[in-house]
């Protein structure tokens, strides 16, 4: 593996701080009019079981337990301030509500659903204020919880002019609006044109399941951080968060198995359906009447745990020596992503414990943490992009191997076989002369295979340099040779072709006092009627047989 | 692999999965022109409007989409006005598309709202946006007047829809219907930004296609561009002006980006490449020249968009022969199953798809907005949108193909490794499998036993009955070589009639007795050829007779053995004069050697 230099994080981290830079330069808004965070209520409680009580203090100190069918009543007076579209924005869970000015109601919120005690995801409501000059005015917002064992169920209050708190309230989350949006698109994209690809191709595992987590993560932000109310109000989202926050975990242990290989070992599979059976349990238990916050804290202990746990196993596996870069950038991604799913638990259970209000530099982290997940998902198709053009070159030095003859450097005889199947389907007229080394037996067994070897190599050279190319020259055999020939002048080129063959071995026969001689046959398509390549080659062999017969004769 | 029919369970699955998916984001992406389908508290007001100028009174109860207007002028002035439906609405707003203009508000002759009349008394750039005007209490049935003033030459011609509701509706109805432009914009945006962070570390792996940052630049370009066509900068700055100034700049890049990214992709084809960039080059220029017309008060910058438009539409024409050219040209030089040209054809495609969309748009908004009777107010930026979303798609489906390709070649890589490594006749190994591994062996720490082996008879067999019948003879005696040792061992053909085995452990004599029980059995059997026996002569010499020394060395003497015993046979076959001169007698004694 290569060591992966730290020059190109820091350039990509550059990158990502430049456009946060840019970004932040370019995009900021400045409320026109002054917006005011209402806290100091008055809070009153009408509890289920018939209590009543009565409190001063404002909501921010109050760590009380409520549970389902509690009314809760706060009450403030409205602030100074004239603004053309008062609205408030108030951040609710659990709860139906309704707003009155001076106890004249004015908007309503999903009561008819609180008094059947169904369950009420955690949104962002835009409540219109009549457009007059309301300071002095008694605001009054009820609240029916339809949850047991729940804190206060409102955030925040805002009031303000409608626009100033709108764009505020998107400045707040821009980083998660503009990550979490690009995850989903990435996901869908990316879950479609690996599912097609998956169609007939193996190895596609992998893609899929990292998109479905990049979709479900995505949808997850969008819908947990109040964004998704932006664009759609329809109830269909309303319990998407619970359902996408199951499948997360088990998602990312199936691409962890896949990514390192052990999917399939009974360890693994006994962790993925652990989760599953926890999840299942979770899901049960909310449907029969577990509290939201067990269920909450269940969540991120299973969260917490199991990125622990895949984190310590992406640890073994960097350091062991099974990884190449490939997995290794992918095994980053994933830590990357483990790591903001323990920050969002941390940062899920804090807010369990004390309400606090939405920290950006956590959603920073969060969106980091997924945009790093996605770079390696991304650089894993790209590596193997990067990766072609040396698995190119190394298959094109394999087929060499493959089709030469190591010794020599001539074709060989796969080689020697396709050109014959070459041959049979071309109208031209060719040529196949066999060869045949006499005296190599000889000298292998006298002189041993070394000498042998030279023999065969200069043989060749010389083949080389009496029928150069576009003639086919191969070693089929131990000391046999094959030479083709579809384009020459004649049949006195070739005379004078063997002549120079000839010439040359009986100059190194002189020079060495080896026997380079060679026998030969030659035949022609158009002397054999409506023959295959391997006629005329075992015609020609024929003719050499014939023709080392009469040299040894002579020989002798 | 698995057999056929998981292949094809798994085909049909993905398949389905895949149309499943694409399916329900069709049917979630219903566009609505209307708010009160959404369930929204808003309607829009289209009828009943008086338009007039200062040369009086043009259409009076007219539909806001058929009051046909001449594009505007700077100065010029229209104005409309109708009265308000007697509905009464929570927090009532009107929002009024501007379009480079400055426009006035007045309920019953009081001014209740103005926006960019300073700046059209200064001359500078008004902006594209969405104006939400905010009504007093008691709106119902009284008479609202809007005046717009154009702000530079050829400024609109035509009015947007009007939209009268409560404030949040109206924006959460905008929201609505740019659901799409916004997600796909992000998308190609910080896909830009990912791809250019990217950038660097593929480099660094010695990859200097220039395909991925330009196509990083694309996508920039074009999310810019869709986001701020949709005013969704609007909802993040302070500055009305910014959006409009981002749309202008990403929409004079695109043809630049477009040539630039040609140029990248026809590195090869010289004359194209030479067409894109000088292409290139021209739409910079002109790119640049806008700045200093717009500051030295010639022209404004937001009003070269014809210009760009014409270059846009001109330089589609040689874009699509360069294309074609290439593909025409990739395909006569390349198999059509070479990655790179498939990858090639992937990024054409989409080029053209992009080119054809934007294409589309720029002929529709210029025939609204100077021939039909609506304006360019008709215009919906989705064509476009969806033609840069398929574009930077194609960019990715281009790199998934080279995925593809190297799933395939590492079967065909092992495919070939056998070709390499193996004898096509006798499936042993070959010689070049037996050169690594003695050159492993010489590296390692491993004992073991190199045989050498010399068939006897394969000449005579070859010159006497044919190349055929020695290669038969070969195959029958590898195939008792291979029989005799363990899978284990290395039984390689490394010539004609040369065979060598590398036995992984230090034992002679078990070598020797497997080597001489081979002699025996091919002497009692009957071979492949009557009347010739499959004999041969062998060498043996193990690793521990020369600690230290290199495998070859082990080789070589075990070489020397093999000579030693095949001449020692030639002999003995001599003094035998057999009546039949090619039956070999088996080794009498032990290899001695030492």
């Amino acid at each position: 593996m290569k060591r992966i230099k730290s020059l190109p994080i820091f350039a990509f981290l550059g990158i990502l701080l430049l456009t946060l830079i840019i970004s932040s330069i370019l995009f900021s808004y400045k409320p026109v009019n002054h917006m005011e965070n209402i806290v100091d209520f008055k809070l009153s409680v009408n509890d289920r079981d018939g209590g009543y009580y009565h409190t001063d203090r404002s909501k921010t100190d109050t760590a009380s337990i409520f549970s389902v069918g509690d009314y809760l009543y706060i009450s403030a007076d409205m602030p100074a301030g004239y603004y053309k579209s008062p609205y408030l924005l108030i951040n609710a869970r659990y709860c139906g509500f309704t707003v009155s000015l001076d106890r004249e109601e004015i908007f309503e919120n999903k009561m008819q659903k609180a008094l059947k005690a169904e369950f009420i995801p955690y949104r962002a409501v835009f409540v219109p204020l009549p457009s007059r000059d309301l300071e002095g005015h008694r605001l009054t917002i009820t609240m029916l919880l339809t949850e047991d064992d729940v804190e206060f169920p409102i955030d925040y209050v805002l009031y303000g002019d409608y626009i100033d708190i709108l764009k505020s309230f998107i400045q707040s989350k821009i980083s998660i609006l503009f990550g979490a949006s690009f995850l989903c698109i990435f996901g869908v994209v990316f879950l479609l044109i690996a599912l097609i690809f998956a169609a007939r191709n193996y190895g596609f595992a992998a893609h899929i399941v990292s998109a479905a987590i990049c979709l479900s993560f995505g949808l997850w932000l969008l819908e947990y951080q109040l964004l998704i109310c932006l664009f759609y109000q329809q109830p269909f989202f309303d319990n998407l968060a619970y359902t996408l926050v199951f499948t997360l975990i088990p998602l990312c242990l199936v691409l962890l198995g896949l990514i390192t290989g052990t999917l399939k070992r009974r360890r693994f599979v006994f962790a993925i359906l652990f989760v599953i059976f926890y999840d299942l349990i979770l899901v049960i238990g909310r449907y029969e009447g577990m509290t939201p916050q067990t269920v909450t804290t269940g969540v991120a202990a299973l969260y917490i745990i199991s990125s622990i746990f895949m984190l310590v196993i992406e640890a073994r596996f960097v350091l062991s020596k099974r990884r190449t870069e490939s997995i290794y950038v992918q095994l980053f991604g994933l830590a990357s992503l483990n790591i903001s799913l323990i920050i969002t638990s941390i940062y899920y259970s804090g807010r369990l414990m004390s309400a606090k209000t939405i920290s950006t530099s956590l959603d920073v982290a969060l969106v980091v943490g997924a945009s790093f997940f996605v770079v390696s998902r991304m650089l894993a198709y790209v590596f193997s992009l990067t990766d072609s053009v040396s698995a190119h070159q190394q298959e094109q030095t394999l087929s060499k191997l493959a089709y030469m003859d190591s010794l020599t450097g001539l074709p060989n005889r796969t080689t020697c076989d396709r050109v014959f199947m070459e041959l049979d389907d071309s109208d031209l007229d060719y040529m196949i002369m066999s060869l045949d080394l006499n005296g190599l037996k000889v000298l292998n067994d006298s002189l041993g295979h070394a000498v042998g070897d030279r023999l065969i190599k200069d043989f060749a050279d010389a083949l080389n340099i009496c029928f150069p190319d576009p003639a086919f020259r191969s070693r089929i055999g131990g000391d046999e040779f094959v030479v083709v020939m579809s384009e020459f002048p004649g049949e006195s080129y070739l005379a004078s072709r063997i002549d120079r063959l000839k010439k040359l071995l009986d100059e190194k026969s002189k020079d060495t006092g080896f026997d380079y001689s060679a026998a030969y046959g030659c035949c022609f398509r158009h002397e054999l009627k409506n023959a295959s390549s391997h006629d005329v080659y075992m015609k020609a062999d024929e003719r050499m047989y014939i023709n080392k017969r009469m040299t040894h004769a002579v020989g002798y | 692999m698995t057999g056929k029919t998981p292949g094809r369970i798994r085909y049909f699955a993905c398949i389905t999965l895949a149309l499943l998916i694409s399916g329900l984001l069709i049917i979630s992406y219903s566009p609505t022109a209307n708010p009160s389908k959404l369930g929204l508290n808003a309607e829009v007001l289209s009828d009943g409007w008086t338009i007039k100028n200062e040369d009086g009174i043009l259409h009076e109860d007219t539909n806001l989409q058929s009051a046909a207007i001449p594009p505007a002028d700077t100065g010029d002035t229209y104005i409309l006005s109708r009265i308000l439906p007697d509905k009464e609405y929570i927090n009532a707003a009107l929002r009024i598309r501007c379009v480079h203009s400055a426009v006035k508000v007045f309920l019953d002759d009081e001014e209740i709202y103005s926006y960019g009349v300073e700046a059209y008394e200064k001359g500078s750039i008004l902006p594209m946006c969405n104006l939400y005007v905010a009504l007093p209490e008691g709106y119902e049935g009284r008479l609202i007047t809007i005046s717009f003033t154009a702000g530079q030459i050829d400024a609109f011609s035509g009015f947007s829809d009007i939209l009268l509701g409560t404030i949040s509706d109206l924006q959460l109805f905008y929201m609505n219907s740019v659901t799409i432009p916004f997600f796909l914009g992000v998308f190609l945006t910080i896909l830009a930004i990912i791809y250019m962070g990217m950038y660097y570390y593929l480099r660094h792996l010695r990859s200097t296609d220039m395909r991925l940052p330009m196509g990083a630049i694309v996508s920039l370009d074009l999310g810019v561009f869709v986001l701020a066509a949709n005013n969704i900068f609007n909802l993040l700055s302070s500055n009305d002006l910014l959006n409009t100034l981002m749309e202008y700049t990403s929409l004079y890049l695109i043809p630049t980006c477009l040539t630039g990214y040609l140029g990248a992709i026809s590195k090869g084809y010289k004359k194209t490449a030479f067409l894109a960039n000088l292409m290139t080059l021209i739409n910079l220029i002109i790119l640049l020249s806008t700045i200093p017309l717009h500051f030295l008060g010639i022209r404004l910058y937001t009003t070269f968009a014809f210009i760009v438009h014409l270059l846009c539409f001109l330089e589609a024409f040689p874009v699509m022969i360069c294309c074609l050219w290439i593909i025409h040209n990739s395909g006569k030089l390349r198999s059509h199953d070479d990655p790179d040209y498939r990858s090639t054809i992937f990024a054409l495609s989409g080029f053209a798809i992009f080119t054809f969309s934007a294409w589309a748009e720029i002929i529709s908004y210029n025939f609204l907005k100077y021939f039909s009777e609506a304006g360019d107010s008709r215009v919906n930026f989705n064509i476009m949108v969806f033609g840069s979303f398929l574009f930077v798609i194609c960019i990715f489906l281009s790199y998934y193909v080279y995925t593809l390709y190297v799933i395939q070649s590492e079967d065909r890589q092992k495919l070939l490794r056998g070709l390499a490594y193996y004898d096509p006749l006798t499936h042993l190994s070959n010689r070049a499998k037996t050169q690594e591994e003695i050159l492993r062996l010489g590296n390692s720490r491993q004992s073991y036993v190199i045989i050498s082996i010399d068939m006897d008879n394969l000449k005579y067999v070859n010159d006497t009955y044919g190349h055929n019948e020695g290669d038969k003879l070969i195959q029958y005696f590898a195939s008792m070589l291979q029989s005799s040792f363990r899978a284990s061992d290395l039984v390689a053909r490394i010539g004609g009639d040369e065979f060598l085995v590398i036995m992984y452990d230090d034992n002679v004599d078990l070598a020797s007795s497997r080597m001489r029980g081979l002699q025996k059995t091919l002497q009692k059997n009957p071979s492949v050829i009557p009347g010739v026996t499959c004999g041969f002569s062998f060498g043996i010499c193990s690793e521990s007779e020369f600690p230290g020394r290199t495998a070859e060395d082990v080789y070589r003497l075990a070489d020397e053995r093999m000579y030693a015993m095949k001449k020692r046979r030639h002999i003995e076959r001599a003094k035998a004069s057999g009546e039949n001169n090619f039956f070999d007698t088996p080794a009498p004694q032990k290899e001695g050697f030492k």
